[in-house]
């Protein structure tokens, strides 16, 4: 039995045979059983928090006490899932225990990493469910995959982003989250991340990216049921800080070209021969008339159910505005799970039902998982086990995401100030109709939409509905062949079918929609994916003392995986048939003709490992895998990747009582990135028909016929040390990896034909500093402060690029072009995602100078940002008395930058509230220009060409003036990059522990928490948004369009163990 | 272990065909990609969308309502020369080279066959060559010779006037080979012409007079040579010869103009002052096919190069957003015009240049559903009976022009019109210099194809919209 000082037993203390994996970890009331081999007698009991004590095993029956300290001697699981003991190790892996993944949930357990885990950079993105971007020690691949492998209990997971091009890209579409995401957060055990090549070596051709291994939680040998039970309820606002601020001195239009007063069209509206005045409705900007009061028609006053209709009513600002279109979001998530054991086997099984409403009206995601494993020694040396998740996601109504048809353009870049938001809601209730305040012409009975319906409408009819059915699995033998040589054979699977659903209902505004992205103003697609991966490894296992110093731990296997991908996509074509019937057959026009794409792909690894321990004092490990892969050419399509590491305890040879323990670390590995499928043979595209003619087209891109995998070559090096009893250690690394064979998509001259080749070439270097520091400042019996810090500093630098045909290196490879003129790239000597555009001119000074009509003088393609941050911090802290705990994270981003096209347009239509207040005259800037002193327009900050401030005024009252958008020459896209750093406390969580003796000890532990998540921005440089938001996941980051305010949430929790 | 590790390396042998895209074809015939190219040519260029063909403003023929961009000349807000480049070089050019190497392989058995072969080809070349001269008409210098080969990524360009010279000569050759006693493409895969060959003949000479025209101001003898040839081959003799592409009544085969205007549910475009009220001084009958004057007393053209009140000004008439209008590329009342000015010039053609551009002029107004007795009274009005004079005839065939866009803002350039209206932007001064003369290059042209682009821009006072192509000498 394990316990802690009080005789509080420990759950899930890891107990090892020294030297050897056997082991197992305590049951829930501490105890644990297991089989000590002959000729072993030392047992190594670990625990997180708690410093590693090592027994010798006397009679049947061991009790152990822990006490607590800051442990690094723990077990972790490693590449392969094979265990080790963390003191082995050469290489950097850092471990987050399950319920720091659980106090504050959020539907996607990626999320909780962010701040957790140095080295690591999480970044969410605001979309409901959306994608979670993971890279670990920076963008290694120009163009491939750069988001982390993700492998529960050995068993690889799809977390690929199938975003469509277009939502990544910024014009429209849904973010359909990253599929790990379907792991149960209330089902980890542990998550270990391997972030650097020698750990990850053993992956081969998928290791390129570092591994987040995630140990589900097990039942344990040798004890009776047990039930725990949690629950959860959350309420979620959206932070004002991160949504538009409007100005409301000012109404609907363009600039003053409307009708006889420059703001109103004239029409005679109540007959009665003199013309009325009429708010422009079907114009999307607020650089209209100025609110006095006036009485003029607005949008309503033409809606037959408004109380307005037939009445001109004064323009003023509205009295509710977009901000109260956000809804209160609410989550719940209720768990169950049971476990227990005989001396033969264990089993837990576990139900979570979990469901979240966003801050968007008629948004809901539901997820349900069940959760078995269990293993059962059918004889003395056979073991078997399963573990096995099945999950249901269900989504209704995801946010658009990008330019077009996305709510949030409409309220940040295309609105009208007059517009209260509370009669729209009102109305869409009362009618069922799209009544928009963006009507063509109501005064002239064109009630049609202009550019926005309806933002209710938008919500309850043109919602997207998706389901996902998922089964990850596997089921393994083991057998000891002796007792130090054991086999092991496990398949493994990854199955699931995914059905994606768009609407449009009749009478919406146009937008591209469909198949064939045409602009539909209704229609209905659906979008099927089924996807598949099955590995099947055997590894042969050798555990032994080499001599009384020296051991040995050494594998060979194999992998067999294959991969099956099966999509099919099509629409309606031209709008629906029959009105609210969303299904392919009720398409106007011949259905288009599908996409469909299916391929089947294989990997077969060989690999070996060697690992040796001389005394404890230092270690030394091989790794080598081969892989063949079905997606390289055939002639080439075997690569050999491979590491050496090794780690020295040299405490052991210091005896000092203030170091408890320091090991240095060194390793170097090489890892790789294989191509998908379908990259190699280029095959014609399928257009539809152009009526009965067939249409075929040469692929825009060219594949490559010679394609090889990336590879990234890594050096590492780290030091680990604790001091005083444990209480306080550090774990510093530093690395350098060089990726090279970059594969890409690389642009060219679409007068070659096409307009992408496949190329392997080109270097990126990545280097970094990551530090994790931990200290008990406070450790007294019923008093303890326990903080840790985790520091991400990684550079980046594009190295090469490829020739150009001519024997001519390339400088700049654009990685995405976007909507505002702006570009991300690839340049070399820059890092990785710098954004392009043009630029303000500066003057020797740095000053930004102006042309003699006031405004700036921009210069074209000038690096203007660069995505990638300075470093990156997560400090947690806990700190408790007696049973109340109190925890908090405050997570961090210094430097990066981020364009927002929301600025960009959102000012150019008279939106913020900085379009409007008065200049340096004192005057309204809205107000014209004159010579005097009475002028508006504003005085731009800079100097003229001789370098004299700028005294020249520009217009600011019409759309086409200071904050115009469509002149590049004068309005840089520069005006709109921002520095993208913050600090938020990410985590709040205050729990307090209730004693078994409340509840007559029927209950073994109870606790009950009050929890907060994204609670405060305490700092940040962008206006009106999150800078974490963006459009999903993926290597194009640096870019907000249409960006959805951060949820605060706060809610409680109760735990409960039986 | 053994055996599976030697199953595994036995899998290997189907490997090839596990990475061999199974939903798309490896092998087609020359038809689909022909097809193809001609239906993005004609889409490309009946465009309105704002993001691929800004001609129709350009023109002067419409203006912007709310969002003036594109009518200020702002090329690079939208990338509009690469959407442009893009699809003629990528979706129209690969296609058609794709096609002739498909027909390459091809091994006609019979007389016949082998005939209809080598119309294909001819039919091929002839969109070839119309494709690289409207490049030319767009850029000036483009890549030609070492275009369409992706092992050469960084194409050089060619001089504009070499680029058409070898164009024309490869149209006359195709022209020649052209046998209309045999088959050419299949009706159904020719959606210009429907296979018939000896339109296609027609169409070819007409394309030359075109091009004989647009090098009378800078070469006068290749200009006479290639009118006589181009009318002794035989140019349209009616609207029905038209080049023009037939679209159907639902997306996403319609004309593009029904995309534009009715789909998008937008009202982005309105008839421009500058035609409207050269229609009004003219008293012109096609304002009545053309325009709605949208409840007010007369046609009023929005202001072009600002933004409009959608509700202040005429409208586009119904007739722009039938699904099913003809695509025009190249009509017979152009080919009136041409004859008219060759006349005028002397050159030698049957007909006085009066005949040809009143037939001209009554051929526009009859496609657009106007009758005889129209055309006649327009003829008659002062401003329009033909006076002899250069302007006069450019002005007719510029506003008959109006729903090509491109052939539209080509005749102003042809005939140095001096009364197209200047945007008015703030902070920016507009000149008549400043009206395009051409279109800027791609935008991604100077990164991905730097020493190319930069000598081809230096021809055009560093890649300047108003630098002058080499047949706009004056």
């Amino acid at each position: 039995m394990v316990t802690d000082t009080d005789s509080e037993p420990l759950i899930g203390a890891s107990v090892l045979v020294k030297g050897t994996s056997s082991g197992t970890v305590t049951d829930i009331d501490g105890k644990f059983s297991l089989k000590v081999p002959e000729g072993s007698d030392m047992l190594t009991v670990t625990y997180t928090g708690y410093d590693t004590k090592n027994v010798t095993v006397v009679g049947a029956v061991v009790n152990i006490v822990l006490s607590e300290g800051v442990a690094l001697d723990e077990i972790v699981v490693t590449a392969l899932g094979i265990s080790r003991d963390k003191r082995s190790l050469g290489y950097s892996t850092q471990s987050v225990d399950g319920s720091e993944l659980t106090k504050t949930k959020t539907g996607n357990f990626v999320n909780n990493l962010s701040g957790k885990v140095s080295g690591v950079q999480v970044k969410t993105n605001n979309n409901f469910g959306g994608s979670t971007n993971v890279v670990i020690r920076g963008t290694t691949s120009l163009n491939g995959e750069n988001q982390a492998l993700f492998v529960v209990d050995g068993i690889p997971i799809n977390n690929a982003n199938t975003n469509t091009s277009g939502q990544k890209g910024g014009s429209t579409g849904y973010d359909y989250g990253n599929p790990a995401s379907d792991i149960n957060p209330d089902d980890i055990e542990t998550v270990n991340v391997l972030k650097g090549a020698a750990a990850t070596a053993l992956y081969g051709s998928r290791g390129a990216n570092g591994v987040i291994l995630i140990t589900t939680k097990k039942g344990s040998k040798n004890k009776g049921l047990g039930v725990s039970i949690s629950s959860s309820l959350t309420v979620g606002m959206i932070d004002k800080s991160t949504f538009i601020e409007y100005q409301d001195e000012y109404g609907a239009g363009y600039g003053a070209y409307y009708g006889e007063t420059g703001y109103f069209d004239d029409v005679d509206v109540d007959g009665d021969g003199v013309t009325d005045l009429v708010v422009p409705t079907y114009d999307d900007a607020s650089y209209g008339a100025r609110f006095e009061g006036q009485n003029v028609y607005q949008w309503d006053s033409f809606v037959p159910e408004s109380s307005n209709f037939g009445k001109a009513y004064p323009y003023q600002a509205a009295a509710s505005t977009p901000v109260d279109f956000f809804e209160t979001a609410m989550t719940l998530s209720n768990s169950v799970a049971l476990s227990g054991g005989n001396d033969k086997g264990a089993f837990r099984i576990g139900y979570t039902n979990y469901n979240t409403t966003g801050v968007m009206p008629n948004s809901e995601i539901t997820k349900n998982t069940v959760n078995f494993s269990s293993s059962y020694e059918l004889s003395d040396k056979l073991t078997a086990s399963f573990n096995g998740s099945y999950i249901n996601q269900g989504a209704v109504g995801r946010n658009s995401t990008g330019y077009s048809d996305n709510l949030m353009s409409q309220f940040r870049q295309w609105w009208q100030v007059n517009v209260d938001m509370n009669s729209l809601e009102q109305l869409y209730n009362e009618t069922g109709r799209n009544v928009t305040w963006n009507a063509v012409n109501p005064a002239g009975g064109n009630f049609a939409p202009q550019y926005w319906d309806n933002p209710y409408w938008t919500r309850y009819q043109n919602f997207q509905t998706d389901d996902r059915n998922r089964f990850i699995g596997s089921a393994s033998l083991n057998y000891e062949l002796t007792d130090w040589l054991s086999v092991m054979g496990r398949f493994s699977l990854d199955n699931f079918s995914d059905l994606r659903e768009e609407r449009r209902a009749v009478s919406s505004v146009g937008a591209p929609f469909g198949r064939q992205r045409n602009t539909e103003n209704s229609g209905y697609q659906r979008y099927e994916l089924a996807y598949q991966e099955t590995n099947v490894d055997v590894i042969l296992t050798a555990d032994r003392d080499l001599s009384d110093m020296i051991g040995l731990k050494a594998f060979v296997g194999t992998n067999l995986r294959r991969n099956l991908e099966d999509r099919t996509l099509n629409s309606t074509s031209g709008g629906l048939k029959v009105p609210g019937l969303y299904s392919l057959g009720n398409s106007s026009n011949a259905l288009p003709l599908p996409f469909e794409s299916y391929w089947d792909s294989r990997v077969y690894g060989y690999f070996a490992s060697a690992s040796l321990d001389y005394d404890d004092l230092i270690y030394l490990d091989g790794t080598f895998r081969s892989d063949v892969s079905s997606t390289l050419p055939i002639e080439n399509n075997t690569y050999n990747y491979g590491s050496v590491s090794t780690g020295f305890v040299f405490s052991k040879l210091i005896n000092s009582d203030v170091i408890n323990f320091s090991k240095l670390r060194l390793s170097y590995a090489i890892v790789g990135n294989a191509p998908g499928p379908g990259n190699v043979k280029t095959t014609y595209s399928t257009l539809d028909n152009f009526g009965a003619a067939a249409l075929y087209s040469v692929a825009g891109t060219q594949n490559n016929l010679n394609l090889k995998p990336e590879k990234s070559a890594s050096i590492e090096a780290g030091l680990e040390m604790n001091f005083y009893d444990n209480r306080f250690g550090f774990d510093l690394s530093v690395y350098k990896t060089n990726t090279t064979e970059q594969i890409f998509d690389v642009s060219t001259s679409r007068a070659t034909g096409n307009s992408n080749k496949f190329l392997n070439s080109g270097e990126i270097e990545n280097k970094g500093l990551e530090a994790s520091i931990n200290a008990a400042i406070v450790k007294t019996d019923n008093f303890q402060w326990r903080t840790s810090l985790n520091y991400t500093a990684n550079r980046n630098t594009v190295i090469s690029l490829f020739d150009d045909g001519t024997g001519n290196p390339v400088q700049n490879f654009q990685l995405a072009s976007y909507q505002g003129g702006i570009s991300v790239n690839a340049t070399v000597g820059e890092p990785y995602g710098t954004i392009r555009g043009t630029g303000f001119m500066l003057n020797d000074n740095g000053d930004r100078v102006v042309n003699e009509s006031g405004y700036y003088i921009a210069v074209a393609d000038q690096v203007i940002g660069n995505v990638n941050p300075d470093f990156l911090a997560g400090l947690s802290n806990t700190i408790s008395y007696k049973t109340l705990s109190l925890s908090f994270l405050l997570d961090m981003q210094k430097g990066g930058s981020v364009y927002s096209l929301d600025q960009h347009y959102g000012q150019g239509t008279g939106l913020p509230a900085y379009t409007i207040g008065n200049n340096d005259l004192g005057n309204p800037i809205r107000d014209p220009l004159t010579d005097d002193a009475t002028s508006g327009g504003v005085l731009l900050d800079g100097v003229d060409e001789a370098g004299n401030e700028n005294t020249t005024r520009v217009r600011a009252d019409y759309f086409g003036g200071a904050f115009y958008w469509g002149n590049a020459s004068r309005n840089p896209a520069e005006l709109t990059v921002y520095d993208a750093s913050f600090v938020k406390l990410r985590e709040v969580a205050l729990t307090i522990g209730i004693p078994s003796s409340v509840f007559n000890n029927k209950v073994k532990g109870a606790s009950f928490s009050l929890i907060g998540r994204n609670l405060w921005i305490i700092h940040k440089n962008l206006p009106n948004a999150d800078p974490e938001s963006g459009l999903s996941a993926g290597n194009a980051q640096g870019y907000i369009s249409g960006a959805y305010p951060t949820v605060k949430t706060i809610g409680v929790e109760l735990k409960f163990n039986f | 272990m053994a055996f599976l590790v030697f199953a595994g390396v036995g899998c290997t042998d189907n490997f090839e065909e596990l990475n061999t895209d199974i939903k798309n074809p490896s092998v087609v015939p020359a038809e689909p990609l022909f097809s193809n190219a001609v239906v993005n040519f004609f889409d490309l260029m009946n465009e309105a969308s704002v993001n691929r063909n800004v001609f129709r403003l350009y023109a002067q023929f419409w203006a912007q309502c709310t969002y003036p961009d594109e009518s200020q000349y702002n090329m690079t807000g939208r990338d509009i020369p690469g959407t442009m480049w893009d699809i003629m070089y990528r979706d129209v050019l690969r296609d058609l080279k794709e096609a002739e190497n498909v027909l390459a392989d091809a091994a006609p058995v019979t007389d016949a066959d082998k005939a209809a072969l080598e119309n294909k080809r001819a039919i091929i070349n002839m969109m070839e060559a119309l494709t690289y001269v409207t490049l030319v008409d767009i850029f000036g210098d483009v890549p030609f010779t070492e275009a369409l080969d992706s092992d050469n990524i960084q194409p050089a360009y060619d001089d504009a006037k070499a680029v058409y010279t070898t164009n024309i000569t490869n149209l006359q050759a195709a022209i020649a080979a052209l046998d209309t006693g045999a088959a050419g493409f299949d009706a159904t895969a020719d959606p210009v012409y429907e296979g018939d060959v000896s339109a296609w003949k027609k169409f070819g000479n007409s394309l030359i007079l075109r091009l004989g025209m647009r090098l009378a101001d800078t070469d006068d003898a290749v200009a006479r040579a290639l009118v006589a040839d181009a009318v002794a081959g035989g140019v349209f003799a009616s609207s029905a010869d038209d080049f023009a592409i037939t679209y159907y009544g639902s997306a996403p085969n319609t004309n593009p103009l029904h995309a534009s205007l009715v789909l998008s549910g937008r009202n982005d475009f309105i008839p421009a002052n500058t035609s409207v009220e050269m229609m009004n001084s003219l008293e012109d009958p096609r304002r009545d096919l053309w325009f709605d004057k949208n409840g007010l007393d007369e046609y009023t053209g929005g202001i072009y190069g600002t933004a409009n009140a959608y509700t202040s000004y005429a409208h586009l008439g119904t007739i722009f957003e039938e699904a099913t209008l003809p695509g025009t590329v190249m009509s017979y009342s152009e080919v009136r015009f041409l004859m008219a000015e060759a006349a005028l010039r002397g050159f030698a053609v049957d007909g006085s240049d009066e005949e040809h551009y009143n037939a001209a002029i009554t051929a526009s107004i009859m496609e657009w559903g106007g009758d005889q007795a129209m055309a006649d009274a327009y003829l008659a009005n002062a401003g329009v009976a033909y006076d002899g004079t250069r302007a006069q005839l450019g002005t007719q065939k510029w506003l008959s022009l109006y729903n090509n866009g491109f052939e539209g803002w080509s005749t102003y350039r042809l005939f140095d019109f001096d009364f197209f209206n200047l945007p008015a932007v703030d902070g920016l001064t507009f000149t008549q210099a400043d009206i395009p003369k051409r279109l800027i290059y791609p935008a991604d042209e100077p990164t991905l194809n730097g020493a190319s682009y930069t000598t081809a821009a230096a021809k055009y006072d560093g890649d300047s919209a108003g630098a002058k192509i080499f047949w706009d000498a004056n």
